[in-house]
């Protein structure tokens, strides 16, 4: 066990003081302390953007944020911010803050062709309250959907998950975090049994290397990029390498880059783990003791529609790839198959591609034999204009570092593996050649998966807002999770739906083809960062739906909508985030909303006030579902057993499910909230605190199942800055897995790879299951073989150029918060084609010229960049998607990886000429 | 009630004052919503002109070609948000772990030689291992200037 509060507490003591009259930064432990000089009142907080969790904090004037620094006592940051960080104190003050509901109208009734005219908050539920009744009667459950954020507080994506799926009874709920780390989760889940990673950032400052894998750290990362940084260049063994399909400024820094061709990564883990092998080098010792190998189905598809019905014209041959793939000549060597045959593939195995089975060692050594330095060099070389044996110099480095026993490897990655057709098992590979390392849960050893979002972790993934998961890692599929959950919820037994939902593409989909109709937005800006978008507009308009959007800024996805509800920003309301490396950090609200603007809990608790459980909880129709003692195809009707624990049909669902005795026992005003407002409570007009009851709610679900957290006050105590879950005795988990480290772990044992899903499996090789009973693997780490597969989608003569997309330092995801603030804006106006000057000069176009980029789905202009901070190889563009202007998701592809159904926003074929 | 006419002119006089910058500016708003009782059609909301069908014109970026020396010292959004770069660093090489062209002038030791802005002691204390110390050096963590100071283009 570490004792990390003792010494925090000692390091504040001694060195606190002294830090902060250096910096010119005020004591912040003692709650809100008054700055004389400037007047504020400074209070410390969250950072609003990324997955590292920076400590910021705030200062207020006049019910006003002033500005923003960083946090000296938080250890994720260390008192550095980057621009964006600083731009927190901005963002809330654009000149065209929402401030009221806003319904499409013509002649004072709603009409989906009407303009966007003001309304009360009544007015606005009664038009969605219409709505959703409407659809709920003519489709049930699965009509209605929600689509949330890794960016919801802790206690608003709780609120949300329970309304949908306690509430309404639809598992239809799927946060844009799909979008970001679905394919980690899937990975952790098969590889570990427990979600999120077994490092902390703690690995940064103990590690002699640093890998970064399809993640632009520099960039995307910057603070943690400043501890990666910083580590080199005091150790002067590390080693910091770049694995990217283009320069970027992640290079700046590092000692090699390496550029790969897209889709490659799956063939270059594959030949480290067969150097690995090859060379004796694997931990023999902890291989035996804590891992099993496995391998899974590789007819998998590509996470399309299996109709090509809604398909344009142009688009129908990536869509046939769905059906059948006819291998290249790579892939059957890299699947030990003869590349002289043709190898026409029926996707057999779309609709179960988690399936894995055991293998031997020995067949897992076979299934790595294709993978030669030469075979890989050749599939690999990312960069047309590099000399193949400086290359092959360049992998035989990488699987030096790995294989080099008394090196400490930190693999870093971020949207590079996840979002991939084939990103839940590039993932796997990480932990592959991790785990026969034995460089896997021990301190500055680790393949560490980062998010991209604030609470991709703390609510995305932990809450389980996905339209497959419930809180602490259950799955609406488990009959024994649901048992739990609708214990833990006071439900009727069988209230909750087993049939997984749609995720956040699907829900696109089923707009299009009419089987959703109901669509509530929250702190997401969906119709700008969905792939193959056109479908998803033209759906929007023109079906019958009606879509609502959440958010504090009219957004892309507000031009699309037909009600816009104007929300409260972050420091404007009371939450917690939990970031990349399980830190659950917390904040006060310390300025109120604007005009009539308000929080999300807000919405949620008061719109369910609408429906009474005769409503939702009697017998309701879901296509294929399939529920014990019911009718197929409905869930059954409830109503009888809720009474039998004291509800009554006419009760809401607000009462049912927000407003409960233990939540009214939490009252508002708090101690813990003294000089606060607190915007949600007020609204609402109660005596409860809500964001303390969800929180304190939730947390049940997490104790004595590896989840542990602290309570709610524990928090905002003056001396904490976060604690990273398990939380245990009060004492955070810094490597999990690890018996030093994890109290989880059994007594006795140095490492246990305690999760407990998928820990039964069969017997199989590389062909398939054997069949036979399933084998528990408890407490054991999954190695998985998983070999190169193809693109969906790949350059040929008419789509000539690989595009990529992704963000750039100055802007958060969509730009709705980072493009209102003048200093971020100037320093990015626009998002520009980044080009290989030769691409360029071969279609007539220089630099700030305007190109098109097509591909078979869409087009978009941009201006073009041949210099700057992306340097591209030939036959590769990049165009990042924070500019609503410049919406590239028209052009990008909606495959996903048919594991996570994450979709891959890195690869597809596109075409540029001159505009 | 206001028109959108006026609730236009207000957006832009909003978005004028509420930097206090005299250059760095957001994009224009098309309108803001605070006060549609008029109705605002969804091509005159957000950042870009026109209905999510359409795409508005692509401008050149207007890169900065003021020269290092040349520039003058921006007017900051507040006191803790990191000065902008007035001036190109477009020509000038990336910052590696053995290369800083920022340094090259706005270190202390040269900086009012150069007429820079020297470095404050504050990036010279490593905040992680030895806080409240103030060493000869930039620490490591900031090396990459161009996380927290962005530069001025449009």
């Amino acid at each position: 066990m570490n004792n990390d509060l003792s010494r925090r507490d000692f390091v504040k003591t001694s060195v606190a003081a002294a830090t902060a009259a250096a910096v010119g930064v005020p004591m912040t432990h003692a709650g809100p302390l008054p700055d004389l000089e400037m007047g504020l009142t400074w209070e410390k907080s969250v950072c609003r953007f990324c997955g590292v969790g920076c400590g910021v904090v705030v200062g207020t004037r006049d019910d006003r944020v002033i500005a923003v620094k960083g946090d000296p006592e938080n250890p994720v940051n260390r008192g550095l911010l980057c621009a964006k960080g600083y731009a927190n104190a901005s963002i809330m003050y654009g000149a065209d803050r929402l401030h009221q509901p806003l319904l499409r109208m013509k002649n004072g009734r709603f009409d989906k062709q009407g303009e966007f005219t003001a309304v009360s908050w009544d007015r606005a539920f009664d038009e969605m309250e219409a709505h959703f009744k409407r659809v709920h009667s003519e489709l049930g459950p699965t009509g209605v959907g929600i689509m949330g954020s890794g960016q919801y507080t802790i206690p608003e994506g709780y609120a949300a998950v329970k309304l949908m799926k306690a509430g309404w009874r639809s598992n239809n709920i799927d946060p844009n975090a799909r979008h970001c780390m679905a394919s980690a989760v899937a990975a952790f889940i098969q590889v570990y049994g427990i979600d999120e990673p077994a490092g902390c950032y703690d690995d940064i400052e103990l590690t002699d290397t640093v890998i970064a894998w399809g993640a632009n750290m520099a960039e995307m990362h910057p603070m943690l990029w400043s501890r990666v940084v910083e580590r080199r260049l005091a150790h002067k063994r590390a080693q910091i390498i770049n694995l990217t399909t283009f320069r970027n400024r992640t290079s700046d820094a590092a000692d090699t880059e390496i550029i790969f061709k897209p889709q490659t990564d799956l063939a270059i883990w594959n030949y480290i783990a067969r150097e690995i092998v090859k060379r004796g080098a694997a931990d023999t010792e902890f291989v035996d003791a804590h891992c099993v190998f496995a391998a899974g189905p590789t007819d998998i598809g590509y996470g399309m529609r299996g109709t090509d019905d809604f398909a344009f014209a142009a688009e129908k041959d990536t869509q046939a790839r769905e059906r059948v793939v006819v291998l290249t000549r790579d892939e059957a060597v890299a699947q030990g198959l003869d590349p002289d045959r043709t190898h026409a593939v029926d996707q057999r195995s779309t609709g179960g591609a988690d399936a894995h089975w055991l293998i031997t060692f020995d067949e897992f050594k076979t299934a790595l034999e294709p993978y030669t330095l030469d075979f890989v060099a050749e599939l690999a070389k990312g960069d047309p204009d590099e000399d193949v044996e400086s290359f092959k110099s360049k992998l035989k480095l990488l699987a030096d570092l790995y294989a080099d026993p008394d090196r400490k490897v930190v693999s870093f990655w971020t949207m590079g593996f996840n979002q991939h057709t084939r990103g839940s098992w590039v993932n796997e590979q990480a932990y592959m050649v991790h785990l026969l390392m034995g460089k896997q849960a021990r301190p500055g050893n680790g393949a560490f998966s980062l998010t991209g979002q604030p609470s991709a972790c703390g609510t995305a993934r932990e809450v389980g807002t996905f339209a497959h998961r419930l809180p602490a890692d259950m799955v609406v599929a488990s009959p024994a999770h649901r048992e739990r959950a609708e214990g833990l919820w006071k439900l009727p037994s069988r209230t909750l739906n087993p049939k997984v939902g749609s995720h956040i593409t699907k829900m696109m989909r089923d707009l299009e083809d009419g089987s959703m109709k109901w669509l509530w937005v929250q702190v997401t800006n969906p119709f700008q960062s969905t792939a193959n978008a056109n479908h998803w507009l033209k759906a929007a308009r023109e079906k019958d739906c009606f879509i609502v959007v959440s958010d504090i800024y009219p957004t892309y996805s507000c031009k699309v909508a037909d009600l816009i509800l104007p929300c409260a920003a972050h420091y404007e309301k009371w939450g917690l985030y939990g970031n990349s490396e399980r830190r659950t950090q917390a904040w006060r609200q310390v300025v109120n909303p604007p005009g009539e603007a308000r929080s999300d809990v807000w919405q949620i608790l008061e719109f369910s006030k609408r429906f009474t459980l005769a409503e939702v909880w009697g017998r309701q129709p879901v296509p294929g579902v399939t529920v014990e003692g019911a009718e197929a195809g409905f869930l059954p009707d409830v109503l009888a057993d809720a009474a039998k624990l004291g509800y009554r049909a006419d009760q809401s669902l607000y009462e049912v499910l927000f407003e409960t005795e233990t939540a009214r026992a939490l009252a508002w005003p708090d101690p813990v909230g003294a000089g606060h407002g607190n915007c949600t409570a007020e609204a609402a007009g109660i005596d409860w605190f809500p964001e303390k009851a969800l929180f304190e709610e939730y947390r049940r679900f997490g104790i004595d199942h590896a989840h542990d957290l602290a309570p709610f006050d524990v928090y905002y105590r003056d001396d904490v800055r976060g604690l990273r879950w398990p939380v245990i005795g009060g004492k955070e988990t810094r490597w999990r897995f690890n018996g030093e480290y994890d109290p989880y772990v059994a007594d006795g044992a140095d490492f246990e790879f305690y999760g407990p899903a998928l820990k039964a499996i069969p017997q199989g090789n590389l062909a398939g299951p054997a069949g036979g009973d399933a084998i528990s693997v408890a407490g054991k780490a999954k190695i998985f073989f998983r070999p190169y597969a193809a693109p969906a989608e790949s350059p040929d003569a008419e789509w000539d150029l690989w595009l990529c997309t992704g963000r750039v330092l100055e802007h958060w995801h969509s730009g709705s918060m980072t493009r209102r603030v003048p200093e971020l804006n100037a320093a990015a106006p626009r998002a520009q084609v980044f080009i290989n000057p030769v691409d360029a000069a071969a279609r007539g176009l220089a630099r700030n010229d305007v190109a098109v980029i097509e591909s078979r789905r869409g087009e978009v202009r941009a201006v073009v960049e041949t210099a700057g901070r992306n340097t591209m190889p030939r036959g590769t563009v990049y165009v990042p998607w924070f500019d609503e202007g410049v919406p590239v998701n028209k052009v990008t592809l909606d495959a996903t990886c048919p594991i996570s159904k994450e979709t891959d926003f890195k690869k597809c074929a596109v075409r540029v000429r001159k505009a | 009630m206001k028109t959108t006419g006026i609730v236009l002119s207000l957006a832009f006089i909003m978005g004028c004052s509420s930097s206090g910058h005299e250059e760095a500016s957001a994009p224009p708003v098309r309108a803001t919503a605070v006060e549609a009782a008029a109705g605002i059609p969804d091509s005159e909301i957000g950042l870009a002109p026109g209905t999510a069908f359409e795409q508005p014109p692509q401008a050149p970026i207007k890169f900065n070609t003021v020269d290092p020396g040349d520039s003058e010292v921006r007017v900051r959004p507040n006191a803790e948000f990191p000065p902008v770069i007035p001036h190109s660093i477009q020509n000038m090489g990336p910052i590696t772990q053995h290369e800083n062209p920022c340094l090259d002038c706005h270190n202390a030791d040269v900086a009012e030689d150069v007429g820079a802005v020297a470095v404050p002691a504050s990036h010279r204390m490593d905040l992680r291992n030895s806080p409240g110390v103030v060493g000869d050096a930039v620490t490591g963590a900031r090396l990459v200037c161009t996380s927290c100071h962005v530069e001025v283009t449009d």
